[in-house]
């Protein structure tokens, strides 16, 4: 606490922007009345939560789309009021919103727009993740045979990994700006392994089987070629990179090893 | 480096790739850089290009200048970073307050007037200008209520923090008008207090009209076309600073396609070579 009376003011401010009923503030505000000085301060509660409420739509519009703007706005509501920003930069806000969504009583049960909020946050992470440049297939084939399964590759920082039980991101597709609404997706048709990469300016989404997904995830916990191989061998002995890289490479989902 | 003393226009993502396309006649661009404070991405790769062509300058909307517990480390770094990485003509920041206790209140909150926060802001703009190894410009707020306890007008606290830290002045004249016409003050009366020698900016934006419980209400939502009375109070300013100056056309709300945005550039432009004829210099 800050004992100087800006921040006794900027704490009883802050107090009656959550909480309109606690109106200490309004002691120390100008006004002939209570109601006009409530309205004054409307101005800057509906300013905080519309803005910050934007800002999360913006990361998550298709949430939005599939619940509908009043269900998302009240829904954004008790999750700003719980979880305000910490920060100003505007790019960090909402990276909890899917926990949330899992554990707020009206959308516990729907795992699969729980499933398409990770998969917004994924691309929004992605398209906002440290530039790189991708690894080449000649830079690939300049490590030698002997070493291979002792390297050690990184994926592009821009990589994320992602299983849902559901059609994640055929439900995404299908409510994108550019798309009319009539597809039918059946929630039941199954899971996806989903690799979100932005190698360059685009963002995309790329399921994946599960043998590719786990040979990433390997190497996203930093195991060598040589562990990735075997951590996929587990769920199929016949099992060879050959294809995984060349897709890989194509994708541009892996970065020089001395960028690790 | 400096920016022109011409008019120039916020940067938005939707007018990237037109601008690098057309390269159109704008003498600058603004941003917030708190929409830059992710790693890369687009958003920086536009940038950058941008950059390339036009001279650039940083306006904070979260620094927080106001807070009595201090400026945010960890955001004063950020900022520190993004201008060392675009270097800048100019960065400027608001009198407002928007941190309290770990939260980011994301908007530009008002502050009391008197001599406690007045050491406050100073400190806090100090430690930005120690951190930036530069002096920052501080923009008049927008305000829609004010204190019981504020012992110095705007303009005086305006005035005395250039005094004690050196910092120059963004002159929001939509905001002006609004906060006076909210506060019921006069807007000319308001210009005559400020130190028009320490301005280095000017902001122009449009503004809404709302009727609350009969109060007539003045939003600043740099959401429209700036209003006739607001460009009638710029002309007034200029006519005092008898100078050019660099004059920003903020838009952040309702975007408008670009030419709409640029038109308004060029009207600044054009009352700048009206009242400052006699001192007409080639325009960027």
């Amino acid at each position: 606490m800050n004992h100087t009376l800006l921040g006794t003011l900027q704490q009883q401010f802050s107090d009656s922007l959550f909480d309109p009923d606690n109106q200490q503030v309004l002691d120390l505000i100008k006004g002939e009345s209570t109601l006009i000085k409530n309205r004054r301060l409307d101005i800057h509660r509906n300013n905080v939560f519309y803005s910050l409420g934007n800002a999360l739509a913006d990361l998550y519009p298709v949430v939005k789309k599939l619940t509908g703007d009043n269900f998302f706005n009240a829904t954004a509501s008790v999750y700003l009021h719980q979880n305000p920003p910490e920060r100003a930069a505007m790019v960090y806000l909402g990276h909890t919103f899917p926990d949330f969504l899992k554990q707020f009583e009206h959308t516990q049960k729907l795992g699969w727009l729980i499933d398409v909020a990770r998969l917004e946050l994924a691309w929004h992470q992605s398209y906002h993740a440290q530039d790189s440049v991708p690894l080449t297939t000649t830079e690939l084939a300049s490590i030698p045979i002997s070493q291979l399964a002792q390297t050690r590759l990184a994926l592009h920082p821009s990589v994320r990994l992602m299983q849902s039980e559901f059609p994640a991101s055929r439900i995404w597709a299908a409510n994108q700006p550019d798309r009319s609404n009539d597809d039918t997706i059946d929630l039941d048709a199954g899971g996806e392994f989903l690799c979100v990469c932005r190698p360059e300016q685009e963002v995309m989404i790329i399921p994946e089987s599960g043998e590719t997904f786990i040979f990433l995830t390997a190497l996203q916990q930093g195991k060598t070629l040589g562990e990735a191989v075997l951590d996929v061998q587990q769920i199929n002995p016949d099992f060879l990179p050959t294809e995984v890289f060349a897709h890989s490479l194509a994708a541009g989902l892996l970065i020089k090893p001395e960028e690790c | 480096m400096s920016l022109p003393a011409t008019s120039g226009i916020s940067l938005k993502p939707v007018h990237y790739r037109q601008i690098l396309d057309k390269l159109p006649a704008t003498g600058w661009f603004e941003i917030h850089p708190e929409n830059f404070m992710g790693n890369g991405g687009p958003p920086h790769h536009y940038l950058h290009a941008i950059c390339e062509h036009y001279p650039l300058s940083m306006h904070g909307v979260g620094m927080s200048l106001g807070s009595a517990h201090g400026i945010d480390k960890q955001h004063l770094q950020a900022l520190v970073e993004l201008v060392k990485r675009y270097q800048p003509a100019q960065v400027s920041e608001h009198l407002a307050w928007s941190h309290y206790n770990n939260v980011f209140l994301n908007d530009l909150l008002p502050l009391p007037y008197h001599e406690e926060s007045l050491a406050i802001v100073s400190d806090n703009i100090q430690r930005v200008q120690e951190a930036l190894g530069r002096n920052i410009l501080i923009e008049n707020p927008s305000s829609y209520l004010d204190f019981n306890n504020s012992t110095l007008s705007e303009p005086e606290f305006l005035t005395e923090l250039t005094r004690r830290t050196g910092c120059g002045l963004l002159l929001d004249v939509n905001n002006i008008y609004v906060s006076c016409t909210n506060l019921g003050l006069d807007p000319h009366y308001y210009i005559k207090g400020v130190p028009l020698a320490a301005v280095g900016e000017i902001h122009l934006a449009g503004h809404s009209v709302q009727q609350v419980d009969g109060m007539e209400i003045r939003i600043d939502d740099h959401g429209s076309v700036v209003k006739e009375d607001v460009w009638a109070l710029h002309e007034h300013v200029l006519q005092r600073a008898a100078r050019r100056l660099p004059v920003m056309i903020e838009w952040d709300t309702d975007v408008p396609t670009l030419p709409i945005l640029l038109a308004e550039g060029t009207r600044a432009n054009d009352i700048a070579n009206c009242v400052l004829a006699p001192m007409r210099t080639e325009v960027f």
